[in-house]
């Protein structure tokens, strides 16, 4: 268990500085660079901010646009939005293959390729005791199947959708995790 | 916090097993959304115990998260797929519906914010000519949508009505020879209105609409005449008239005339008028929309503009004052912005609001012409043009096809930056699923197509507006009202309509100008 | 951030380390600031050296350094926009090449059908241009100048 000492030195200080700014060094492998330059980026609005270091450390500097503006309170601001980047980009990062998958199957919805949802059953009250007698027996059938394949571990989860990033780069065995260095070239813009 | 809001500090997180969504702090609860258009509004320390992953099967709150779609192993992948298809059903249309038709650039008004940057009626050369004007119908049976929609917009366009007609019975004429769909509408300041030009529009269905700012100390300070006189009186009557004529003939009423208003500054302080002037009118529907710094209005904003929060203010204000007046049973009157906002919300559908789509609709759901031929991206790419900068062009009538327009650059470049996916802030938006950014508007206000969301006037204004719906949502009042509104909006009765394209109802009139 | 300001040029100066900007992003930030700063980059190994020319006449010290900060902030938000565009490339080329292939509405153009081909087609839209003009002639203002360039003849069939 972590002493509150140890657990507060794993959360970023700000530096605020005499020439009306605030900055903070921040790991990127602890933060994430995508949390980094979100929090950064959201705070564009009300402050200047400047980036500089390398790939294992990032230092960020904001400089309020209002000279107003409360530097102490513009740094808990930085440092709630960069908590919650973690947490926005975790939920992006794991649910990036669902999203593309629901993409693709409305472009197969569309196209008639895949078959509409059906239409919700009817409430049980419509029901005759024969249908509800029928139902039961369908349902005990599938719980029996569910239990089988949980047992066999064999979801239907082919691309392994329902999986988290973590448990997909886990079983990738050994497969480095894309860094800053392998991201492919931006794209150019088309223009006149 | 960031206008995104944020966490409240330190409480337990497992993001692993979080599924899809967004989130928002609305102060008190959270408003959570998917990229499928579900929403599900969540008191704080219930929003807590979800992030926690505290909410068990047997919680009374477990079957909302399910049938959101916001339970990670829960999720119905088809049934969400059908969401997206349903709330997206634009990314499947076969090129735009919707083609605006500058016939002149002439007015006899001179509105302190008008985005068409008018010119003196004697300047006949900013009319269009009739070749033109065939080439322009031409130039939009080729673009694939069955349905079409000609929208004749100036200047005033009334002052070249020879062409106003010619379009109309020549895109008519077209029509059913192709069977194709096709709404005729006018927009104009009824100044120029006669007998005999509302008989031909009437009979050739043309639904007609105008601008109506608020009371005359109001409309007359933003619109006035060029030489003087009272604007406000002469629009209040000719709607009056119009809705007369549409009343006593019931195969007309599906063509009330409607009425748009432009918020300027001085629009502030008559929130209470404006809404009781559109609900004494009988009219159906009031569309509250800010004023964009476009073309001209750029010019003169420091005189007639404000910043997005005012704008946001004014907004609940009149939606409030109008809240009540249906409320209390006084009137039934709709604001159509709350309409557009409320059928993305909750009917998971596209209201065709092309300002508010990913991508948005320039070029892929509507096309601008204006009086020389040249196509543009949309309306306010064309006042863009006419301020000096000609970006958002994309072809001429007589030079290009459909194909052409289609691949040109700024075409690209538009469909790309307003795509929400691309947008950093946006994409993490909780109300991402039902908004949209505008390339011009951005290139206008930050020099680039895709814009700085953080600072964007566009985001603040939108995100306001978005918030007031929401928050209006949980008081039951409201909500009645909102549902009411829906069942029975109007936006797309033109598209039920049965009365086919072509010949005009009891043809052979003839009609003096 | 360490700015180098001449008030008197005016200009202000900065160093934007590659780690974290880009060549493209500069170019980028620099088309969005024309109207604002001519802008002027020197590479060096680790860094560029950014020196934005202001196009005001004159420019106060806190102009300068708010010149360098909007650019620093247009930076960022061109940098945050290619990674959040990496990430999501997939989906957002999945969305751009459906809505352009559908709007484009199939291989073949949209050709006008061939009963406006017909003599009597023809004939009901030269009465309908005929009668245009005449009414034009006989009700519009005289036009003060030519519209511009004639029209190219229309391509066959419409």
């Amino acid at each position: 268990m972590r002493t509150k000492k140890a657990k507060a030195a794993g959360t970023p200080r700000a530096r605020i500085s005499r020439d009306g700014s605030v900055s903070f060094e921040l790991s990127v492998k602890r933060e994430g660079l995508e949390p980094i330059l979100g929090a950064a980026y959201l705070l564009t609005d009300r402050a200047y901010a400047s980036l500089d270091g390398d790939r294992a450390r990032l230092a960020v500097t904001l400089r309020p646009k209002s000279p107003s503006c409360d530097l102490k309170a513009l740094s808990e601001v930085f440092l709630r939005e960069l908590e919650t980047q973690k947490l926005r980009w975790a939920i992006a990062k794991n649910n990036l293959p669902v999203h593309e998958f629901v993409a693709e199957q409305a472009v197969l919805l569309a196209n008639g390729r895949i078959p509409p949802p059906s239409p919700p059953a009817p409430a049980a009250d419509d029901l005759s005791e024969e249908q509800r007698r029928e139902i039961e027996r369908l349902i005990a059938e599938v719980e029996e199947e569910i239990k089988a394949l949980n047992q066999k571990k064999l979801l239907s989860d082919p691309n392994k959708i329902r999986a988290s990033w973590e448990e997909r780069q886990e079983a990738a065995l050994g497969e480095p995790s894309p860094t800053q260095e392998e991201r492919p070239p931006a794209r150019a813009l088309g223009g006149p | 916090m960031s206008r995104l809001t944020s966490l409240p500090p330190g409480k337990p997180l497992r993001p692993g097993h979080l599924g899809a969504f967004n989130f928002r702090d609305m102060g008190g609860w959270h408003l959570l959304t998917n990229d499928w258009g579900r929403h599900l509004r969540l008191e704080a320390a219930d929003f807590e115990r979800f992030l926690s992953g505290g909410i068990k099967p047997e919680d009374p709150l477990w079957a909302a998260l399910r049938q959101g779609g916001f339970l990670r192993d829960q999720m119905d992948f088809n049934d969400l797929a059908s969401s997206y298809l349903r709330k997206n059903s634009f990314h499947w249309f076969a090129g735009p519906s919707l083609h605006m038709v500058v016939v002149t650039l002439r007015c006899n008004q001179k509105c302190l914010y008008c985005h068409s940057s008018v010119v003196d009626p004697s300047r006949t050369d900013t009319d269009m000519d009739l070749e033109t004007a065939k080439r322009t119908v031409d130039f939009i049976f080729q673009t694939p949508n069955p349905t079409l929609c000609i929208e004749f917009q100036g200047g005033e366009p009334l002052l070249n009505w020879p062409v106003v007609k010619f379009i109309t019975r020549y895109a008519q004429k077209k029509a059913e020879a192709a069977r194709r769909r096709l709404i005729v509408a006018l927009v104009s300041n009824f100044s120029l209105m006669s007998e005999e030009r509302l008989d031909f529009l009437l009979d050739h269905h043309v639904s007609l609409c105008t601008s109506l700012d608020g009371p005359p100390e109001l409309h007359d300070r933003n619109r006035p005449f060029l030489g003087g006189g009272e604007a406000q009186g002469k629009v209040v009557a000719w709607l009056e008239r119009i809705q007369r004529r549409c009343q006593a003939d019931s195969s007309r009423r599906a063509y009330l005339p409607g009425a748009l208003m432009t918020t300027t500054r001085f629009s502030f302080p008559f929130a209470r008028e404006i809404v009781d002037l559109y609900a004494g009118l009988g009219l159906e529907q009031i569309f509250i929309r800010p004023l964009s710094p476009i073309g001209y209005a750029k010019r003169v904003w420091s005189e007639i503009g404000y910043g997005p929060e005012e704008f946001v203010a004014f907004y609940e204000r009149t939606l409030d004052t109008i809240l009540e007046l249906n409320r209390t049973g006084r009137s039934s009157l709709m604001e159509r912005t709350a309409l557009i906002l409320l059928t993305k919300i909750l009917k998971g559908e596209d209201p065709g609001f092309m300002d508010l789509r990913s991508p948005a609709g320039a070029v892929l759901g509507c096309l601008a012409y204006n009086y020389n031929g040249e196509i543009f991206v949309s309306d306010e790419g064309r006042m863009v043009d006419h301020e000096g900068d000609p970006i958002f062009r994309v072809g001429h009538v007589a030079e290009n096809d459909w194909a052409s327009v289609l691949d040109h650059p700024t075409t690209r470049a538009c469909v790309t930056a307003s795509v929400l996916e691309n947008q950093p802030m946006c994409s993490q938006c909780a109300y991402k699923p039902y908004c949209g950014v505008e390339p011009v508007f951005h290139y206008e206000t930050q020099r680039s197509v895709f814009g700085q969301t953080p600072s964007s006037p566009w985001c603040v204004s939108h995100m306001g507006l978005f918030d007031a719906i929401f928050r209006r949502l949980r008081d039951p009042g409201a909500s009645a009202v909102f549902e009411e509104w829906l069942a029975r909006d109007q936006c797309r009765w033109q598209e039920n309509d049965p009365e086919p394209a072509g010949e005009p109802q009891g043809g052979g009139r003839a009609y003096a100008p | 951030m360490r700015l180098e300001i001449d008030p008197q040029e005016p200009s202000v100066s900065f160093s934007a380390p590659k780690s974290v900007y880009s060549q493209d992003g500069l170019r980028i930030a620099a088309h969005v600031f024309a109207t604002r700063a001519e802008v002027l980059v020197a590479k060096y190994r680790d860094s560029y050296a950014v020196t934005l020319k202001s196009k005001r006449r004159s420019a106060s010290q806190a102009d300068l350094e708010a010149l360098a900060g909007e650019f620093l902030n247009e930076l960022l938000n061109q940098e945050y926009r290619f990674l959040v565009g990496r990430f999501n490339h997939k989906i957002s080329g999945l969305i751009v090449t459906q809505v352009l292939l559908a709007a484009r509405g199939g291989e073949q153009a949209v050709k006008p059908p061939s009963e406006e081909r017909s003599a009597e087609f023809q004939a009901a839209v030269a009465v309908l241009m005929k009668e245009a003009e005449e009414e034009a002639l006989r009700t519009m203002p005289k036009r003060i100048a030519p519209q511009g360039r004639p029209l190219p003849p229309a391509p066959e069939g419409g």
